[in-house]
């Protein structure tokens, strides 16, 4: 199964260090394959080095894919850390 | 290195951040120098031996950093713990260790070498990212290296203490926050480093513990070796590798006159600000950290009369909390040994933040969107800060403090909010919210000293920062080298300028204080003393030195020298009257300086 949904950073600091952690602790609970896509560049969403690179700053547009049997938990638990500003504020 | 440079002298220039002399052996700490050996494997029966290595290593720094993480939390440090969650992290990344493997099994080369060339590689993306923050971010790529690296060579203890008892002086690249998580601390006697500035988290450390520390030097750790000897002056700024003896002799009768200097004076700094004419002035210390509060307590302050809260932003890359905040103010605030202490709200342009770096590239940061100007326009970040310290102004005596004030409509702005943050803290139902607040405002942009009058009509107090003053009523870039020779505290304008903040505010009857470094200056003390500010704040080393000459001056005295300089119509006229007065008045205080 794959899913995949678009979503914008709303946290003011867009994709940092401490947001891109918080993805990736989230992203390994799943046994789905996890990707994202930014402006055509696509990276695993369980590498944190990968992550940062994308450099998506607050407002910035992330696609995220997962493949796998819990494809559509892991969508919406990542969904729910995006919209939550990944704990921050 | 060849041998007969191990005992050539060196003497290298950087930025002291934490004043004193230390003289001891080098320890070398930085496992990513000369010892890491790079080699091919012999053949490829080999590879998978190397490949178990390095993964060894990768177990073995992660555990040693979830230990490390166990133990910040268990001693509570403020230390963003999540830092090592990253660092953590870049070892767990596939990608990472992939790339490494791949390089021993296609190249055939040890781990080490994998390793240096896999932090190349992303030395090499990372710094084609347009964010200056994301990029910058190779340094936790760095730290993990190193991490491994050590692990690889087998130097499980990072740090080697086996160096006698007399303790050493670290010698780094940069060091992290989990590095000196597992440094004893006590076995250290100075710092110096390659990388950093006043913030970095080597000067803050240093600091707290007041230890000598040099940093920016750009590469001692190219000239220097463990068991070298090393002698670390903080306060000039300088490091010196293999002193020749003459030097060596020189600095240790100087580290003595400064350790003596600093029992003598500790004295002075225990007794109040008082002329022989008992006229009292109140000394305050400017502090940047809670860290810092001891020393100044120590040093004789008897208030906090400037605590910077910048470092509180520029530490994380996530905005502080309003509990950050608090936590914070509150260490302040409550201390029994303190009268009172003035938070003064952060000074930072937008470059601080994130999310506003790409559009605040200002041509002239200094007279930029920053400071109050910044506040006014991102009310939310500004009323956290505040709300907090509204908070802490229930549990002690806290004054605020608002820097760069150009204009009555500011003040007036900046007060409407703080009484919007205390409205909605008592909307929220927050007890013991006071009804008021000490309010007053930096003197440092010339438009205010004008309008002094005007200001004294709005607040509680001033604080004349004369840092900036001097820069912008001189009109000189204080980070441009070749204009040093204009900044000048004695210029007669910069004179009259105080003098003006001083009569405004005591014709309006709010007291009126110095914080910029002039306030700690010998020199300028007993001009300063004849203004009749009332509250001079100053850095904790300066303070034992200005109590000694205030106690033993008259205001009748004070106010002829002042009279005096304000008679002179250059600059130059003025200091060499005012040095040449301060040296034969007060030799003591004075010789030193000759050295």
């Amino acid at each position: 199964m794959t899913q995949t949904k678009t979503l914008a950073l709303k946290n003011k600091l867009g994709m940092h260090a401490r947001a891109a952690a918080s993805f990736v602790k989230v992203a390994q609970q799943f046994d789905s394959k996890i990707y994202i896509e930014r402006d055509g560049q696509t990276v695993d969403g369980n590498s944190i080095l990968d992550i940062l690179t994308l450099a998506c700053p607050y407002g910035g547009k992330l696609t995220i894919t997962a493949e796998g049997t819990d494809a559509a938990v892991a969508i919406k638990e990542l969904e729910k850390l995006i919209e939550n500003k990944f704990g921050e504020e | 290195m060849s041998a007969d440079q191990s005992t050539k002298t060196f003497v290298l220039k950087g930025v002291g951040v934490s004043p004193g002399i230390a003289i001891g052996r080098c320890y070398r700490f930085d496992p990513l120098g000369s010892q890491i050996s790079f080699y091919k494997l012999k053949d490829e029966s080999l590879v998978p031996k190397e490949v178990q290595r390095f993964r060894k290593a990768l177990k073995e720094s992660e555990e040693q950093l979830l230990d490390i993480q166990k133990n910040l939390r268990k001693a509570k440090i403020t230390e963003p713990v999540y830092v090592i969650d990253v660092h953590i992290l870049i070892l767990k990344d596939k990608m990472f260790s992939n790339r490494t493997v791949k390089y021993i099994r296609d190249q055939g080369i040890n781990a080490e070498w994998a390793l240096r060339m896999t932090l190349d590689h992303y030395k090499q993306i990372f710094e084609g990212v347009q964010d200056d923050y994301i990029s910058s971010r190779i340094s936790d790529v760095q730290y993990v290296v190193q991490r491994i690296l050590r692990n690889l060579t087998g130097e499980k203890h990072e740090i080697v203490w086996e160096v006698g008892n007399n303790g050493v002086i670290v010698v780094s690249h940069d060091i992290s926050p989990a590095d000196t998580a597992q440094m004893k601390l006590d076995k250290i006697l100075g710092f110096a480093t390659d990388s950093g500035g006043r913030t970095s988290h080597t000067a803050i450390v240093a600091r707290s513990l007041e230890l000598p520390a040099v940093v920016g030097l750009d590469d001692i750790t190219h000239y220097v070796r463990t068991d070298d000897e090393v002698i670390v002056d903080g306060t000039a700024g300088m490091v010196v590798i293999n002193p020749y003896p003459d030097m060596l002799k020189r600095y240790e009768e100087k580290k003595r006159h400064y350790d003596v200097a600093n029992d003598e004076y500790l004295k002075f700094g225990k007794l109040p600000a008082v002329t022989l004419d008992n006229y009292e002035v109140q000394i305050g210390c400017n502090i940047e950290f809670i860290e810092e509060i001891p020393s100044a307590i120590a040093h004789g302050a008897e208030s906090i009369g400037l605590y910077r809260t910048e470092f509180l932003y520029i530490y994380r890359e996530d905005l502080p909390t309003e509990e950050d905040h608090f936590n914070n103010y509150r260490q302040v605030v409550t201390n029994p040994n303190l009268s009172s202490s003035t938070i003064r709200t952060f000074d930072l342009g937008g470059d601080k933040f994130a999310n506003y770096q790409k559009q605040s590239k200002e041509l002239n940061p200094q007279m930029g969107m920053r400071a109050i100007r910044f506040c006014l326009k991102e009310v939310e970040i500004f009323k956290t800060q505040l709300r907090a310290i509204w908070r802490v102004s229930a549990l002690g005596k806290t004054k605020i403090l608002f820097p760069m004030i150009s204009s009555v409509e500011e003040i007036r702005e900046a007060k409407k909010i703080l009484e919007e943050a205390r409205q909605e803290l008592i909307e929220e139902g927050v007890n013991n919210i006071p009804e008021k607040i000490d309010i007053g405002i930096m003197m440092e942009v010339p438009s205010a000293v004008v309008i002094a009058d005007k200001l004294a009509q709005e607040v509680d107090f001033f604080s004349i920062g004369t840092n900036d003053l001097i820069q912008y009523s001189l009109a000189i870039d204080r980070a441009n080298e070749r204009l040093t020779y204009m900044y000048e505290p004695l210029h007669p304008a910069v004179l009259r300028l105080i003098q003006n903040v001083v009569e405004a505010a005591h014709q309006a009857g709010i007291e009126v204080a110095m914080c910029g470094e002039m306030a700690g200056d010998p020199l300028c003390i007993l001009i300063l003393l004849g203004m009749k500010l009332d509250e001079l704040s100053m850095n904790h080393l300066a303070i034992p030195r200005i109590k000694k000459i205030i106690r033993e001056t008259t205001m009748e005295e004070a106010e002829t020298v002042l009279n005096k300089a304000l008679s002179f119509s250059t600059a130059p006229e003025v200091r060499s009257y005012v040095q040449d007065y301060m040296v034969n008045r007060f030799p003591e205080e004075f010789i030193a300086e000759e050295d």
